[in-house]
């Protein structure tokens, strides 16, 4: 009876590792290896973004869905950037993307090398005017 | 006391199972452009322009399908959009490529009746007139608007009961209009091939002849004489076609 127990306890911690909820690394502010690090790509980016009156916060390094990605936060909204060694591979990260976004509203595009994945988790952006305004003021 | 005992399959299975159940909810549901949020979600516009996903789903009348994900085709001002808005009157075909920017073409109809709001306005080009700041679909409907209607036309009656400030169209419609040719918005009666009834307000009945795709194209109804929009009240135009203007709820 007590072995019954002990599995039921772990079958009950499955969902938090389901696909419903983004992988830690995913997470604004959580570790990687390349913390810190922003390639002219990504700077061009963020820079871009604050002409258009948006103020992310800053980028820390994250392995979201992809080796090379930063993570922050724009107007409560999560934002993770992955750089890719070319247009083709970039494109091809768009569905991780996606998955990275999970169980609520969000996006991923892809500009050049890079892919932007955004997604509401806190449904601070119910309009999508942020979400919006992250889309529009990226650099073809 | 009989010792009731559950099997390890049945215990997992069951977990698993519940567990996909709670997933599926949830899944993401792809959409392209504005649109209403649901009102689970807060209610109001969603104002993404370009493909984003959800956690709810979308209805069959209100959505198209574009390559994938849902374009949105009723009236944005219904669900408070206070964005820029053009003015439509009757039927009418929309480039949604044009709007999403995608290269290839992808033509939809909406089907509602009366004025009405999109965000966006349609391409340049013969198939639109502009009357009284709305504009008329004047083209020749291609043959999928006629067999597809009954599928959609169904929309009015999500929008009958909201009450919003529609757009006044105070203006005789122009030469072509969709909304009084027969067979297709006017709901003009036609007695037979080559009988066409469209005055105001008059309602001339032949033989019940059903007016179908191909038939319906073709049969041709001169503009009435003169149509008289926004009073208030409703008028018939054509047979059964009701215009108000001003705020209201029901068509």
């Amino acid at each position: 009876m007590k072995a019954t127990w002990i599995i039921l306890g772990v079958l009950a911690g499955v969902p938090a590792c389901g696909k419903d909820e983004p992988a830690a690394t995913g997470e604004p502010g959580s570790t990687t290896a390349k913390a810190g690090e922003m390639s002219d790509a990504k700077k061009s980016l963020v820079e871009a973004w604050k002409k258009a009156g948006l103020t992310p916060s800053e980028m820390t390094g994250s392995t979201a869905f992809g080796k090379d990605c930063n993570a922050a936060t724009v107007n409560k909204v999560d934002v993770v950037v992955c750089e890719f060694p070319s247009d083709d591979e970039a494109k091809k990260a768009e569905q991780p993307g996606l998955d990275w976004v999970g169980s609520t509203t969000g996006a991923a595009w892809v500009s050049g090398p890079l892919v932007i994945a955004v997604a509401d988790r806190k449904k601070a952006d119910v309009n999508g005017k942020t979400i919006n305004q992250l889309m529009k003021s990226t650099p073809k | 006391m009989r010792k009731i005992s559950i099997g390890w399959p049945t215990i997992l299975v069951a977990t698993l199972g519940f567990q996909a159940t709670a997933a599926a909810d949830k899944r993401q549901v792809r959409y392209v452009n504005i649109h209403p949020v649901a009102k689970s979600d807060g209610g109001g516009m969603c104002q993404i322009e370009g493909p984003h996903v959800h956690v709810y789903e979308a209805d069959k009348l209100q959505y198209r399908d574009h390559h994938g994900a849902n374009f949105f085709v009723g009236d944005p001002v219904a669900y408070g959009y206070d964005g820029p808005k053009k003015s439509y009157k009757g039927h009418h075909p929309i480039h949604v490529h044009a709007v999403v920017g995608t290269p290839e073409p992808d033509v939809e109809f909406c089907y509602l009746d009366g004025a009405h709001f999109h965000a966006f306005a349609p391409p340049p080009g013969p198939e639109f007139q502009v009357a009284g700041d709305a504009h008329f679909y004047v083209a020749e409907p291609p043959p999928v608007y006629l067999e597809a209607r009954p599928a959609f036309i169904g929309i009015n009656a999500i929008y009958t009961p909201i009450v919003y400030t529609r757009p006044r169209v105070i203006v005789e419609p122009p030469v072509g209009w969709i909304g009084i040719r027969a067979g297709f918005g006017g709901g003009v009666h036609v007695g037979g091939p080559g009988v066409v009834v469209a005055t105001p307000g008059v309602f001339v009945k032949g033989p019940k002849v059903k007016v179908k795709g191909s038939i319906g194209v073709g049969i041709y109804v001169p503009p009435p004489p003169s149509i008289n929009v926004n009073i208030g009240v409703g008028i018939g135009v054509g047979g059964g076609y009701k215009v108000k203007g001003g705020k209201r709820g029901r068509r």
